[in-house]
């Protein structure tokens, strides 16, 4: 029933609406454009901003990124069999044109920092699908579909849409444009340097990178034009260094799966609509018990079955965290949340400590109709940022 | 027609979609400028301070780590900048006194008077009541909306919406008997 309190308060509150459309019109208009944004600068910053945001966002990791890339170009040329008789002539074009055959990439990527050698993150392609894995046990998957970071406890970090569009060759993806067969100043490129065992391609830094950047060499086996290693070389004498793993077979597609990031800290088999379920909380300091309950959801235009699940800490003191009611978790899909006390703050627990839990459930099918195993990873942290 | 989640919406945004940032605007742009007002006190401000709010979470939308949890990020950059702007608007008049030139604050027309008043006395309300009014009457008045950016549950919610009416009303009540 409407108060006359509450009508004046729907009065009072249209204020707020006054030259709503004129405001967001100027709004929109005023934001750059996400892809755009990345359209006018160089080369190697464009790579940098498409794999920037899959690995870090430093400078230092933006240039690695660019060399990885190159890298995984060069991978391309594993199919050709047999070189050309004048190798001062084989372009980058065909390399560009091979590159577009990689179904396979292994590849470390290691840099130096003055007296420092340090392995940065280690990638793979195959099957069709990406994955990424940092020096400390992070994690980044991209199955055409989505794009969903780990840490290195198994906690999604992250989620997005995947970085292919519709059909798109990972090697074209991942350089941008950098081996579109239409770039003349790259295709035309022929090597540097002709050695008894290898070619050396020198490409120079883009205007963008160019007073802090050197340039990148890359090596590739003269006869059977396998990239050796990328070479990016700063101007303060550090350099990001790629190097290809052809020893070791192809992953198999399970390994492109993000099934095995971590143990959970806790599972177990919950019906649908059925009862609640506490699931004992191992290898998480200060989390002992998940409460859950699996509920059904109207269906969705959603490839895979969706539902909602409602969940519930105890911490080792028996407090009490906030119920997270609705969460809406798709089969094999995981999510990421936090919550705090059940007064409803991370700071409102009985004894007034802060405590935040973040935790990924993920569901898993089962043979049994209508139950799903919720695995529960999660943490507990306890100070503030 | 099912309206998409935020998370969908902002998924989209990060995929390149502008109009998808339109809909998220729509959606917690009249809530930003009720939380700014908070602190500018005049609507012109508070409009313009939503605005920075919408570029600078556009901007650093990538940092947001639980998509669905957009209102309440939102709302958490809405107050931290309404911070900044005081701040900044309290250096400007502290250098204006010593220039002896004071200038003073232009609030808005008045309008009902009744209504006026129902603004002053919200802004005497506890901050967190305060969210709870904002959030209740500017999504839409679903306690389900409103509580999603409060972080708090459906009952929690209810309790601190109607501890701010009461309060509110209680202060109403005293300012009629004043008059009178």
């Amino acid at each position: 029933m409407k108060t006359p309190l509450d009508e004046d308060l729907t009065v009072m509150y249209e204020a707020f609406d006054k030259n709503h459309n004129e405001l967001r019109q100027s709004l929109i208009a005023s934001l750059p454009d996400r892809h755009r944004r990345h359209k006018h600068v160089g080369r190697i910053n464009q790579m940098l901003a498409f794999v920037g945001d899959t690995i870090m966002r430093s400078r230092i990791t933006k240039l690695a990124a660019a060399a990885v890339i190159i890298i995984a170009v060069c991978l391309g040329v594993l199919h050709i069999v047999g070189g050309p008789a004048d190798f001062s002539t084989v372009g980058w074009a065909q390399v560009v044109t091979h590159a577009a055959k990689a179904d396979y990439v292994h590849m470390y990527y290691l840099k130096s920092r003055g007296n420092d050698f340090i392995k940065h993150f280690e990638a793979w392609y195959a099957h069709g699908k990406m994955v990424m894995r940092g020096s400390k046990g992070d994690a980044k998957y991209d199955d055409r579909k989505v794009l969903q970071g780990f840490d290195e406890q198994g906690m999604l970090m992250s989620r997005g849409p995947s970085m292919f569009a519709e059909g798109q060759g990972a090697l074209e993806l991942l350089t941008a444009g950098f081996l579109s067969p239409k770039n003349e100043q790259f295709n035309e490129q022929v090597p540097a340097n002709v050695g008894d065992d290898f070619l050396i391609y020198a490409f120079d830094p883009s205007p963008k990178e160019k007073d802090w950047m050197e340039g990148i060499y890359i090596t590739v086996g003269k006869n059977s034009l396998l990239p050796v290693q990328i070479k990016a070389c700063h101007k303060d004498g550090d350099y990001d260094l790629i190097i290809f793993d052809y020893e070791a077979p192809e992953e198999p597609a399970e390994f492109f799966e993000p099934l095995d990031v971590g143990l959970p800290n806790g599972r177990a088999e919950v019906a649908v609509d059925g009862e609640q379920v506490e699931i004992p909380i191992a290898n998480a300091p200060g989390l002992k018990t998940a409460i859950v309950r699996l509920r059904s959801k109207p269906p969705d235009n959603s490839d895979k079955p969706s539902f909602y699940l409602d969940v519930t800490f105890i911490t080792d003191e028996g407090y009490r965290s906030g119920m997270l009611d609705g969460l809406r978790l798709k089969v094999d899909e995981a999510a990421q949340c936090g919550t705090g006390s059940a007064e409803g703050g991370l700071d409102k627990w009985p004894d007034g400590q802060y405590r935040n839990v973040r935790f990924s459930p993920w569901l898993r099918p089962t043979d049994k109709d209508g139950t799903y195993i919720v695995e529960i990873r999660c943490f507990l942290k306890t100070e503030k940022d | 027609m099912v309206e998409p989640s935020d998370e969908m919406l902002v998924l989209a945004v990060l995929a390149g979609e502008k109009e998808a940032y339109e809909k998220l605007y729509d959606r917690y742009a009249a809530l930003v400028r009720a939380v700014c007002y908070d602190t500018t006190r005049n609507l012109a401000d508070a409009q313009d301070l939503a605005q920075d709010v919408f570029v600078r979470a556009y901007e650093k939308l990538e940092q947001l780590r639980d998509l669905e949890r957009f209102g309440r990020w939102l709302v958490a950059i809405a107050r931290l900048r309404s911070r900044e702007w005081l701040r900044q608007r309290l250096r400007n008049s502290s250098r204006r006194f010593e220039a002896g030139n004071v200038e003073s604050v232009v609030y808005d027309p008045p309008d009902d008077s009744r209504i006026e008043q129902l603004r002053e006395k919200i802004l005497m309300l506890p901050e967190r009541e305060r969210l709870a009014l904002h959030t209740f009457y500017l999504q839409g008045k679903s306690a389900d909306a409103a509580r999603r950016v409060m972080g708090l549950s459906k009952s929690g919610f209810y309790c601190v919406l109607d501890r701010a009416r009461k309060r509110l009303e209680r202060l109403l009540a005293r300012e009629m008997e004043s008059i009178r």
